[in-house]
């Protein structure tokens, strides 16, 4: 708990990235927004994080290639999934992969929240 | 058509009946003639008998080769010829003769057409003018029957007369009733086929009626689904646009709220009425995409109490509203995808208080207070196959017009509303292997039940 987990928000929506990363850090989170598969991919390269709360469709690649191609990278990395649509195939694909959460759009900030404290606490005793 | 052919030639076996029989009498006739005339040595009478029984084989033979009318007139003009010789030649039997003329006219009224009839009747009248005036003005001498016209002579001619009159009279009655009888076969025949037709034609309407409904009811069916198929293309694509906005201004409420927690009362309740807003978009949007693609759920044995409190949790019911749970007790588990029935009772209940709306709120002490009341049994009747769950108001009930189309999807009758809760209600309720009924009465409330299924299904 000494230190606070980091999360990094992938969302091609801007505003929905910025608006979850200003609340967690509000809450005392570590969170970068960023809105595409690629920056993620980028930004974790110099910071790393411990979950990874994506869209599932983005123009560039989608939830669970980014998640393949971060768990490279950071095998411990815990992945939620975002989706407008809970019907959508991916999110079996996700499953399949490992995928920890899926959150229905619009967020139930409270929910995320919720598992973000959760993580919090077992991801130190993971290390 | 066959049956008047039919009625045609019995009137024709009719005449052929009656004229051979009158043939034969005639030669019968004729027999006792010749007997007598041989009896009494008259020369005249034995010829006149003898020629008249040979004519007779003319209209025999006509009435063998199917010449019926023409073989009647021969034999009346046959019967006139020899009573008028008779009457002439045989001095006081000239009354019998006219009795002859009367039945000749009588038959050839009852077996011929009635231009024989009128050309007997003349014939006959200028017989009996012949007769009456003939010896008056000397034309011609009549001569007494060699052995003269006794009492029994006179009696025996009159009784073969009457015989042959009542002969005519019973052919007669019996034309007369089997032409009735033929009658009232006709018309009742008539009016029985009329009455197949009638049957036939009404049959016939209300069938071109179904058909049309029917055919009505599928163009109706085609363009909703036409409707319904676009709507569904459209739910995909602006439902998941939409949701990303709406997460958006719910994430940056939240981030208020959570900036300005000590924000003044009017401000706080702006924030929940944006919050609020964004659920309800949120809930058009579900029903759009459930509508259009309604999930496979994943069916388990849940508790029917549990399934209502997490409904009530998840659709409070509002302040004012009177809530009564009547649910009985070991109730077994029914098996069900427990959100998606979730969803389908929170409908319910969600539409039962907005019926209420305007009701006085049971706080006010009016008698007529909004009241809702959710009851779980078993259905007696399919004893241990379903659970049913009731879902009861007060409020201001469905016309019967409405309550037909209540399942159609996009028929609503809120003026904030898309038409999608009670058709996916449905959907997923019979996608969970149940069904859902509606009563009401209109002013007075609403009854929706849900059946439940209490076994997994054939396995």
């Amino acid at each position: 708990m000494s230190e606070s987990i980091s999360i990094l928000i992938v969302d091609d929506s801007q505003s929905i990235a910025s608006t979850l990363a200003d609340i967690l850090e509000l809450k005392g989170y570590t969170a970068h927004a960023v809105n595409s598969g690629t920056e993620a991919l980028q930004m974790l390269r110099t910071q790393p994080a411990d979950i990874l709360l994506t869209d599932i469709r983005m123009p560039d690649m989608n939830g669970v290639e980014l998640y393949r191609a971060a768990r490279k990278m950071l095998p411990k990395l815990v992945a939620l999934f975002m989706t407008a649509y809970s019907a959508d195939d991916i999110i079996q694909e996700g499953m399949a992969e490992g995928i920890k959460a899926v959150i229905t759009k619009p967020v139930d900030i409270d929910l995320l929240l919720s598992m973000c404290s959760a993580y919090q606490y077992i991801l130190p005793q993971a290390d | 058509m066959n049956i008047i052919a039919n009625s045609d030639h019995e009137d024709d076996r009719q005449l052929k009946r009656i004229l051979s029989t009158l043939i034969w009498i005639s030669w019968c006739g004729s027999f006792f003639g010749i007997i007598l005339s041989l009896y009494y040595r008259d020369v005249r009478l034995f010829a006149v008998v003898l020629a008249g029984s040979a004519l007779l084989g003319v209209p025999f033979v006509l009435l063998k080769r199917r010449h019926l009318h023409t073989s009647g007139m021969f034999l009346m003009l046959i019967m006139i010829g020899m009573t008028t010789f008779i009457a002439t030649v045989g001095q006081g039997i000239r009354d019998l003769a006219v009795f002859g003329y009367i039945i000749v006219i009588i038959f050839a009224g009852l077996a011929l057409n009635s231009s024989y009839f009128k050309l007997c009747v003349g014939l006959s009248l200028v017989a009996v003018c012949w007769l009456v005036f003939g010896e008056s003005f000397g034309w011609f001498v009549t001569t007494p029957f060699i052995g003269g016209v006794t009492n029994w002579f006179y009696l025996a001619g009159m009784t073969i007369i009457f015989l042959i009159a009542a002969l005519a009279v019973n052919l007669l009655s019996m034309n007369i009733r089997k032409s009735l009888e033929r009658e009232r076969a006709e018309v009742t025949r008539r009016e029985k086929v009329e009455e197949e037709i009638r049957q036939l034609n009404a049959e016939l309407e209300q069938r071109v009626e179904e058909r049309t409904r029917e055919l009505q009811g599928a163009q109706e069916q085609l363009v909703r689904q036409e409707k319904l198929a676009v709507l569904g293309q459209l739910a995909g694509g602006v439902g998941h646009e939409l949701r990303n906005p709406l997460s958006v201004i719910n994430s940056a409420m939240y981030y208020l709220k959570m900036v300005q927690p000590d924000a003044p009362a009017k401000i706080q309740d702006y924030h929940a009425k944006i919050e609020q807003e964004v659920r309800n978009a949120d809930k058009i949007i579900t029903d759009l995409l459930d509508f259009a693609r309604v999930k496979g759920g994943q069916q388990e044995q849940f508790p029917v109490d549990k399934l209502v409190h997490s409904t009530l949790v998840r659709f409070p019911v509002p302040v004012g509203v009177e809530l009564t749970l009547d649910l009985a007790e070991h109730l077994p588990m029914v098996f069900i995808d427990p959100r998606q029935m979730e969803q389908v009772l929170g409908n319910l209940v969600v539409n039962a208080c907005q019926a209420m709306a305007t009701q006085k709120s049971s706080a006010t002490g009016v008698k007529n207070c909004a009241q809702l009341a959710i009851i779980s049994d078993q259905s007696p009747v399919t004893s241990d196959q379903w659970v049913r769950i009731s879902v009861k108001d007060t409020g201001t009930g469905i016309s019967p017009e409405n309550m037909q189309r209540l399942f159609e999807p996009l028929f609503t009758t809120k003026a904030r509303g898309i038409g999608l809760g009670l058709a996916v209600s449905r959907k997923l309720t019979e996608a969970n292997g149940g069904r859902i009924e509606a009563e009401s009465e209109p002013g007075k409330g609403s009854t929706f039940t849900l059946w439940l299924p209490v076994n997994e299904g054939p396995l």
